[in-house]
């Protein structure tokens, strides 16, 4: 429970102090009104906050709220005081011994809806409001609420009361993630994928263009140096031919980063028919040259 | 004091391996077998070949024997004429390729009666096929200005040669594409009646295969035999594919390093040559001075080596490992100022030991 200091308090003593006039009007409009011969007595209320919030924990539910406040008539003492609240489902009041410890969900398991003071006078008499947490509403502006105090021989007493449910932090976080994070994140996402993409595009373009205005030095290559690499007894000199050989031609410039380094650890390992399969997948027009240079690799 | 020591204990009438005189005593000329050995400057150091080429890609020019050189060789009579012959030689640093291009050069002399070939030596940069085409235009030029005006004629000829290449280079030089073939055309008009020698292109480093067949395509009406000399066997191969379908007018010899086995042979031929006439060997010692022991050394493979092919190593270092290891052994007996007929043979070998010496040597002068 969170309370409300200093000004929170004032519409209730105001109430208190005039019995006839409801919480919610302002101390002008209080003091124009006549007020309530002390004879009748006067119901003062103290301790109870006019804004009642519910903290909803990070995990599981939230606690019941138990609010603890003292009744006192000033004046001509009140043989009964009826107290109950409006606009609180499942609200459970209690007269509190002095000095009560009682735990707050021992109040909501056994307490009455409304409740019977006898015999109260100036001696303030200690009360406990149980709201539980299902009471509290989930909309943003709260539920404004009543706590209703009837003496039998003056109309009834009214105390407003609102009650608001506090969103846990990490709700305030996702609606933030899900209204400003995520649009970002998304934004960048996006942006990632169109630039890789535009950059796939345009790395695509340029090795068929590569291909095309290098097409007749390619078949050269694929038909006769490239085979007599491939024919190379040592795999040292396969690789160190072959590497040079494929820079030279303008190749490894028409790989991606990902195809260049799986194409590099094939040639480094002399798997010959790997490599001649990436270069089929590559260089498509030359794979007639490809697999000549590998008769006996079964390439795809 | 090691000449004594050479014939009287190790039965050898010359340094076996840099030897200075023939078989008949006669001084040989130190820079016929200097680095490579080169028969156009001293016949004689034919014996000294030892094949180590492989001839499956040659079927025209093939087999080294020490009387012929090359035993067979392309006849131009039963050769295309309007083409030049490729020679496409393989092998890496001191593997003999430059020895088997003398003898190459030795046997274009012999079938043009005689006369001693125009070689243009040329040094590739690079692999543009474009440039490397003008670079042979150029060298050729300069390697024809050089010869002056013998025959009677040719400065002039030349003149026009270069007259004619400035044009067409100013004209194509930023054509990576050029092959500059009307103005070769034009090289060998000019040359045809003039040079009766045989033109011989030899690239002794560079370019690609590429480049090598669009320079026969170039040169192939105005040389009568192009040499290339290269370590890349890729490149070697596809040249020599791509040419054999098109003319019959190419071979391709590979120098192979020697494995441990053949590099005995080599030793044993090399001793051979220069034994004593007349020497008896101890049975056990045939390859006196050396041990077997001193080969098996130099083949046994580093730490950490693992490998699925037998160890070779090119001639050269081989020869050059051998010599080292005679020379120090040789210094040292002689240092040790023992009389020749005082030493015990056995003392004097060259074992691993002497070997590992000289090979670690080499490996720190390196």
């Amino acid at each position: 429970m969170s309370s409300r200091p200093a000004g929170a308090w004032t519409p209730g003593l105001l109430a208190l102090m005039c019995a006839w006039i409801p919480c919610a009007q302002s101390a002008e409009t209080a003091t124009k009104k006549s007020l309530p011969p002390l004879e009748q007595g006067v119901i003062v209320v103290t301790g109870l906050p006019s804004v009642i919030e519910s903290r909803v924990p990070y995990l599981g539910d939230a606690p019941p709220q138990c609010i603890d406040f003292s009744v006192s008539v000033i004046g001509k003492s009140a043989p009964e005081l009826h107290i109950t609240t409006v606009a609180v489902a499942n609200a459970r009041l209690r007269e509190l011994p002095s000095n009560s410890t009682e735990a707050c969900n021992i109040t909501g398991k056994s307490a009455p809806r409304s409740i019977f003071l006898h015999d109260v006078n100036a001696t303030e008499r200690r009360v406990r409001l149980f709201i539980p947490s299902e009471s509290f509403p989930r909309r943003a502006q709260g539920e404004a609420a009543k706590l209703l105090l009837v003496k039998l021989d003056s109309p009834p007493s009214e105390q407003a009361l609102l009650l608001l449910r506090q969103n846990p932090e990490w709700q305030n976080l996702i609606v933030w993630l899900a209204g400003v994070v995520a649009p970002l994140i998304a934004a960048a996402l996006s942006y990632v994928i169109k630039t890789a993409y535009d950059r796939r595009k345009a790395h695509n373009e340029s090795a068929e263009a590569f291909r095309r205005q290098h097409a007749t030095d390619l078949a050269d290559f694929f038909g006769n140096l490239y085979k007599s690499t491939v024919e190379l007894e040592t795999p040292d000199e396969y690789a160190k031919t072959l590497e040079r050989e494929l820079e030279a031609k303008g190749i490894l410039g028409t790989l991606d980063a990902g195809q260049l380094d799986r194409l590099r650890a094939a040639v480094r390992a002399n798997d010959r028919r790997l490599v001649g399969n990436i270069l089929i997948h590559k260089f498509p027009e030359n794979s007639e040259a490809i697999r000549r240079a590998h008769p006996g690799d079964r390439l795809r | 004091m090691s000449e004594e020591i050479l014939r009287q204990l190790w039965k050898l009438r010359n340094d076996p391996f840099f030897p200075t005189l023939d078989a008949a005593g006669t001084a040989l000329r130190p820079d016929a077998l200097k680095r490579s050995l080169n028969p156009l400057l001293d016949a004689r150091v034919l014996p000294f070949y030892f094949d180590i080429y492989d001839w499956n890609f040659s079927t025209l020019a093939r087999d080294i024997s020490p009387t012929k050189g090359l035993v067979s060789f392309p006849d131009p009579r039963t050769q295309p004429s309007d083409s030049a012959f490729m020679f496409l030689l393989l092998g890496c640093r001191e593997s003999g390729l430059d020895s088997l291009a003398n003898l190459i050069l030795l046997k274009i002399k012999e079938v043009a009666s005689g006369l001693e070939p125009l070689i243009v030596e040329v040094e590739l940069a690079g692999r543009e096929k474009a440039k490397n085409v003008a670079t042979v235009a150029k060298l050729l030029l300069e390697t024809l200005r050089n010869e002056g005006d013998e025959p009677p004629g040719l400065e002039k000829a030349v003149k026009k040669m270069q007259a004619a290449w400035d044009r067409e280079y100013e004209r194509q030089q930023f054509n990576t594409n050029a092959d500059y073939s009307d103005v070769f055309q034009s090289f060998r008009n000019q040359l045809k009646d003039l040079i009766i020698r045989p033109l011989v292109l030899k690239i002794i480093a560079g370019g690609d295969n590429d480049s090598w067949v669009r320079i026969h395509n170039a040169v192939k009406r105005t040389c009568s035999h192009v040499i290339v000399m290269t370590p890349d066997i890729a490149y070697a191969k596809t040249a020599y594919n791509s040419m054999s379908t098109q003319t019959q007018n190419v071979a391709w010899i590979r120098a192979v390093p020697l494995t441990r086995d053949k590099a005995q042979q080599f030793l044993q031929q090399r001793l051979s040559n220069e034994r004593v006439s007349g020497a008896v060997l101890p049975p056990t010692r045939p390859l006196l001075p050396f041990l077997t022991e001193a080969i098996d050394v130099l083949y046994e493979p580093g730490s950490g080596e693992k490998r699925t092919e037998a160890l070779a190593h090119p001639v050269g270092w081989l020869r050059r490992m051998l010599y080292r290891a005679l020379r120090d052994r040789l210094d040292s007996l002689v240092a040790a100022g023992v009389a020749a007929a005082a030493l015990d043979l056995e003392t004097t070998l060259i074992g691993a030991e002497q070997m590992k010496q000289a090979a670690q040597l080499d490996a720190k002068r390196i």
